[in-house]
């Protein structure tokens, strides 16, 4: 156990060297900082709740969740004339059922996740540019929603919304029996079955409630942008692993909870507003997020070899 | 009774890529509805232009699947190839090449050798793997399209050659997946690879060296789609992070198409070359019928699902519940 001993000084080390920078750099503590952190942190953490429920199952990760928030986003300003929740409504149903068509033809045949979601990302491409003729989706003229807008203090509405979802999903993993048999299918498949688990009936719930919290997010970015298109959710699908992992949920499944991904999309997103204070470049700080992210992805799994 | 025995040997896994190929070509002349817009030289050259671009990308991302794995870094070592090269090529296109290669191999024997000394599953760590090299790109590019200036190069290799069918470039991509075959067919190292896909925890007993055909796999895979990504920056004389970033999901499909199994352990270099094609024939006779962009995505994603769905490891036992329900008796 002592690479799982020097594991956790790299890991105690980088999380001191982060708060250090936090320290020293001029302005990060200050409230338009820190509301611009954590409403980056609510959206990211938001998608990254539902790569959660996906990554516990045993099923990796989701490369189309950033191409469902996007199209979910879009319908919910198409519908908004509808009233507001109608709309968030049509937009979640959207979302839940996008992403567990795909979960159910994972749990059922147990498909190979990567390639069907890789599938699913260039389905909603074709089928949302068809509809739309690729140009971008507006709100109603008549439409409110400015409840999804408001602010109090420094709570933003899409940090209320990621903190009551992080509460909920705590919940649902915590005190449900699909919450149980999701720990249990994820971390041995067989065991689960032999159990009597209904195992494609789980992993079908992981991804709707994936699909559930990626509506989410599309519908509070696109109420904040007042516009979405296909690019709306464009790179969240990274981020949101980059969030998963760097809470310490385990890439291969069978152990996680929701305050980890609160932290890994606060830490994540800390990060982000630390290199634009510092004055990176935008090239720069994608350069340094994606070496983040690869650190993160071998420290992480390096304690938990099977 | 003789259709029957032709329907099985186009349907063996071996041939079973070319059938596809064959019923593709055949799909989209239908909807051409004989304008003969598919059979004009011009949609051809494209077609092979394409497999040029995608395919050694395609057979790297394959070779990865054969050994039970999944490169995500694939795009990322084909893109930050490319701007290397462009960078350090300009006078020399040799050493651009030997670069841009070394690029691709050195990512992929770093994640190799990660994957193999920390024991974890390809997929989350490429993900990382990418994003850097998309970041270096980024990098080097400064966030914008960078030029390549020798054009004698870039002449040479757009020039078409084998009565205008296919470019130079082409013909360079075609040799590499002809020696990618020998090697996987003749070669003993072809049949370890294998085994390793088969059976990683068994093929040690029969003598394979398993950790070195891991980081071996992975360094072949930067460097062939390495190799793709500078042939295409020479060729459109330009390199930048954004260059052509559905290339997973082509290679993806086309990979599957050409017979790669997802569990690992089975795989062609032929039968990708003609997966590859497939995606090519498409993307190329789709637009050249008038095709809308988005048809091809809606096709592509199609395709690869429907695979995906064939593939999974209970796609027959679930068939075989649902014959059984239907009460129909089973071979």
């Amino acid at each position: 156990m002592t690479r799982q001993r020097a594991i956790n000084a790299i890991r105690a080390l980088l999380l001191a060297l982060l708060v250090a920078a936090m320290a020293t750099t001029p302005g990060f503590f200050s409230a338009p900082s820190i509301i611009a952190t954590l409403d980056y942190a609510s959206l990211i953490g938001l998608v990254a709740i539902g790569m959660a429920f996906i990554t516990i199952s045993g099923n990796i990760m989701s490369l189309a969740l950033s191409a469902t928030m996007a199209t979910c986003g879009e319908i919910f300003l198409l519908t908004s004339g509808m009233g507001m929740w109608t709309a968030i409504a049509i937009a979640l149903a959207a979302g839940v059922v996008i992403t567990g068509l795909q979960g159910f033809i994972i749990g059922v045949i147990r498909a190979n996740p990567i390639i069907v979601t890789i599938a699913a990302f260039a389905l909603l491409h074709g089928i949302v540019s068809a509809f739309t003729g690729g140009a971008r989706a507006y709100p109603d003229p008549g439409a409110e929603y400015s409840l999804l807008r408001t602010r109090i203090g420094m709570v933003q509405a899409p940090l209320a919304v990621f903190i009551a979802g992080a509460i909920a999903a705590q919940l649902v993993l915590t005190f449900t029996r699909f919450g149980r048999n999701l720990f249990l299918v994820g971390s041995n498949f067989r065991a689960a079955e032999a159990a009597g688990v209904v195992t494609w009936r789980t992993t079908s719930i992981a991804y709707c409630l994936a699909g559930f919290y990626t509506a989410l997010a599309g519908i509070m970015a696109a109420a904040r942008y007042q516009t979405a298109d296909l690019e709306l959710g464009a790179g969240y699908d990274y981020e949101a692993i980059a969030a998963v992992l760097i809470g310490g949920i385990a890439i291969q499944g069978g152990m996680g909870s929701a305050w980890r991904v609160v932290i890994g999309a606060v830490i994540f997103a800390a990060a982000g507003t630390l290199l634009v204070l510092r004055g990176y470049s935008t090239e720069m700080q994608r350069l340094l997020t994606g070496v983040l992210i690869f650190c993160v992805v071998c420290l992480q799994t390096g304690g938990a070899k099977r | 009774m003789n259709g029957l025995r032709f329907l099985q040997l186009a349907g063996a896994a071996n041939v079973r890529p070319f059938t596809i190929l064959a019923l593709t070509f055949a799909a989209i002349a239908a909807a051409d509805l004989g304008f003969g817009a598919l059979l004009h030289s011009a949609t051809i050259f494209s077609v092979t232009q394409l497999f040029a671009t995608l395919g050694l990308a395609a057979l790297g991302l394959g070779l990865t699947m054969i050994v039970d794995e999944f490169d995500l870094s694939i795009p990322g070592s084909f893109t930050a190839a490319g701007a290397v090269a462009v960078l350090t090529g300009a006078d020399n296109p040799w050493l651009g090449i030997a670069c841009g290669v070394a690029t691709g191999l050195a990512a992929g024997a770093i994640q190799g050798a990660l994957i193999v000394s920390l024991g974890v599953r390809a997929v989350g760590l490429t993900l990382g793997g990418f994003l850097t090299l998309i970041g270096i790109t980024y990098v080097l590019t400064g966030g914008s399209t960078i030029a390549y200036s020798n054009q004698a190069v870039s002449g040479w290799l757009h020039q078409p050659t084998l009565f205008g069918l296919i470019s130079n470039r082409g013909v360079v991509v075609l040799a590499v997946f002809l020696a990618a075959a020998a090697i996987m067919f003749f070669t003993r190292l072809g049949r370890d690879i294998i085994a390793t896909g088969s059976n990683r925890a068994g093929a040690p007993v029969a003598g394979v060296n398993t950790a070195a055909i891991i980081i071996g796999v992975f360094s072949a895979a930067g460097a062939l789609a390495a190799l793709g990504g500078v042939l295409l920056s020479y060729s459109l004389q330009a390199a930048s992070a954004t260059q052509l970033s559905d290339t997973l999901v082509a290679a993806a499909s086309a990979a599957i198409l050409g017979g790669v199994s997802l569990s690992g352990g089975k795989g062609r270099a032929l039968g990708v070359a003609a997966g590859v094609l497939t995606i090519c024939l498409l993307r190329s006779g789709l637009s050249a019928i008038g095709a809308k962009p988005y048809t091809l995505e809606i096709v592509t994603g199609t395709l690869l699902l429907v695979v995906a769905i064939f593939d999974a490891p209970r796609f027959l036992d679930q068939m075989g519940r649902l014959r059984r329900w239907l009460g129909q008796p089973r071979r």
